[in-house]
């Protein structure tokens, strides 16, 4: 399992190293950044001057180089909002923004567990029919518009949740339910595709044929074969979740990476703008080791040399 | 053709049939915005202001599903926003098509170094949220007003949304590569470039274009999302991000302005994936 894990690890560096790159043709597609750093009037010899002081008259190469060894300390510069280095402003923020998406994971879970494993079980029941139609209709769904929605009905309406902020400890349900909603879409159709295969398998009969009660077979043995679908759904997923999580952030006013993202995005603050795409890029990565690491555990057939 | 057309009839549902009455009415009300809306959506009425849809009280045949702050009839309104979703859905996807199906044959039929450089970049790509690559993309260059919003968004969109395609295309074409006619094309002697468009891309076509009709939603919703924000297009252009954004303020006082634009996108997107499933369960039956 070490040695797999080892070279899990070491197969994340060539993204890493991509995502170098990205940042680093995406800050000079805008420009050399000297214009904001000189006065309008400023003589071509004070521009020279301030271009040398910055090393932009460098080859570029040995500007990338210089960029990478900065990002590898964990220094992309000052935010020119906050004026403060923009790498702990992101990663200050990044705690509410895991409990938003642990929470949201948890509302995906407690909704898509129980419906994608009904649906599989009474397949072609008007039950089946009521989440195949609620689920076409979650795909098309903006989470961000499903957010505005809850926040009138719940917030607005019934008043029975707060709408925005993260002040009260109930005022993560209303985002979390959001982001979960979308979540447990996608997963219920896989789990029921998976549910639905494994219920046709060998050792479910045989399970079934020794007399266990049906919803021990159903929990024990086929779901334990299906959620390993679900896993590797939730992996394929990330990215897509934490690029919508950051939309209902700002729905909500939820103080997180995402919003703090967007704000600078405004104030095109790139310094936090790019600490800020590192960080969740490496998030998305992450997940997914988590993701491959998880299957053994799931299915002990696979094993890792 | 006409045993696709056949097999194509015979394979008909009635959820595709109804995912592509969806699509045609979009871009029909795309189409013909200025023929069919009822009224010129930027048209201001202040006597007329945040008038209910026509079935509540105060409501009105005149703007069926009522008006805005500024007086603007939200009908008219949704339906000249379908021309940019159409326009940008289409085309966004075009581009992120068109960069992941020759990256990704490229890969899959080359192999070697040449794979190794486009599926690291591929991963990399893989790793960064859709719309957040999208964000980092506006916040360097700024948002643009007009058409060359809707080119910057096109371009973001298509950019930051290829990478599913490269995949699938470098995937199918590497199964492609090893079919009897495609070796002895190249036994043959043809050059790489014949090969990959006369035989291979035939062949890797139905994922693809199925995968496309998927991607039209994706790029509809990033498009609203980034619309929404104030990032995609901008006003006075009408879309339903920005109808959305509007719309935010008046949740407790005007709620239809927040909901129907939702309705739209919703509606529109589902059209997409319900033709997208229909179009792979189709295009699968013919090959089985």
């Amino acid at each position: 399992m070490l040695p797999y894990i080892l070279r899990r690890v070491l197969q994340m560096i060539p993204p890493l190293i991509g995502l170098t790159v990205i940042l680093f043709v995406l800050l000079r597609i805008g420009g050399e950044p000297v214009a904001h750093l000189v006065r309008p009037e400023a003589s071509p010899e004070e521009i020279a001057l301030v271009r040398a002081a910055y090393g932009f008259d460098r080859p570029l190469v040995e500007q990338y180089v210089r960029q990478v060894s900065r990002i590898i300390v964990g220094d992309f510069g000052t935010s020119v909002r906050f004026r403060s280095p923009a790498l702990p402003l992101v990663l200050e923020r990044l705690p509410a923004t895991l409990e938003l998406t642990a929470a949201a994971l948890l509302v995906a879970l407690l909704v898509a567990l129980p419906v994608g494993v009904l649906a599989a079980v009474y397949r072609n029941s008007w039950f089946d029919f009521i989440v195949t139609i609620t689920t076409t209709v979650g795909r098309g769904m903006p989470n961000f518009w499903l957010g505005l929605m809850l926040m009138l009905v719940f917030a607005v309406q019934l008043r029975w949740l707060p709408a925005s902020g993260r002040d009260e400890p109930l005022a993560v349900v209303l985002p979390a339910v959001t982001i979960g909603v979308s979540i447990a879409t996608v997963l219920v159709r896989v789990l029921r595709t998976a549910m639905v295969e494994a219920l046709g398998h060998d050792f479910v009969r045989t399970a079934r044929a020794k007399g266990l009660r049906t919803w021990t077979v159903v929990t024990k043995h086929a779901l334990r074969t299906s959620l390993i679908s679900v896993v590797t759904v939730i992996g394929l997923q990330t990215a897509w979740i934490i690029g919508g999580s950051v939309v209902v952030e700002e729905v909500f006013a939820w103080p997180g990476s995402g919003r703090l993202m967007l704000t600078a995005v405004l104030a095109r603050d790139l310094s936090v703008v790019m600490a800020g795409v590192f960080v969740f890029a490496l998030f998305v990565m992450v997940i997914n080791l988590l993701v491959d690491l998880s299957y053994s555990w799931l299915d002990p057939r696979i094993q890792y040399a | 053709m006409r045993e696709f057309l056949r097999s194509t009839r015979r394979s008909m549902t009635s959820s595709g049939l109804l995912g592509l009455a969806i699509v045609l009415t979009v871009v029909v009300c795309a189409v013909l915005a200025p023929t069919i809306a009822p009224h010129d959506p930027a048209q201001h009425n202040l006597r007329m202001r945040v008038l209910p849809p026509m079935w509540l009280d105060g409501g009105t045949a005149a703007f069926p599903l009522g008006t805005d702050q500024l007086g603007r009839d939200v009908l008219s309104r949704l339906v000249h926003s379908a021309r940019v979703s159409v326009i940008v859905g289409t085309l966004g996807t075009v581009v992120a098509l068109g960069i992941g199906l020759v990256l990704g044959t490229v890969a899959g039929y080359f192999g070697g170094a040449v794979d190794a450089v486009i599926s690291r970049v591929l991963d990399t790509f893989m790793a960064i949220p859709f719309i957040i690559l999208a964000l980092a993309v506006i916040a360097v260059v700024g948002p643009q007003r007009g058409a060359s919003g809707v080119v910057l968004l096109v371009v973001v969109l298509g950019v930051s949304g290829w990478a599913d395609f490269a995949r699938v295309a470098r995937g199918e074409t590497m199964a492609a590569r090893t079919l009897l006619f495609v070796e002895s094309a190249r036994a043959l002697g043809q050059r790489a470039g014949v090969i990959l468009i006369r035989h291979i891309l035939p062949n890797i076509a139905a994922p693809i274009i199925v995968l496309g009709a998927l991607q039209v939603g994706t790029v509809i919703i990033a498009e609203a999302s980034l619309s929404f924000l104030g990032l995609g297009i901008q006003p006075p252009a009408v879309t339903w991000g920005t109808m959305l954004a509007d719309g935010r303020g008046y949740v407790a006082t005007a709620w239809w302005l927040a909901t129907f634009p939702g309705v739209a996108i919703t509606l529109t997107v589902v059209g997409s994936v319900l033709l997208g499933d229909w179009l792979r369960d189709a295009l699968d039956a013919r090959s089985r």
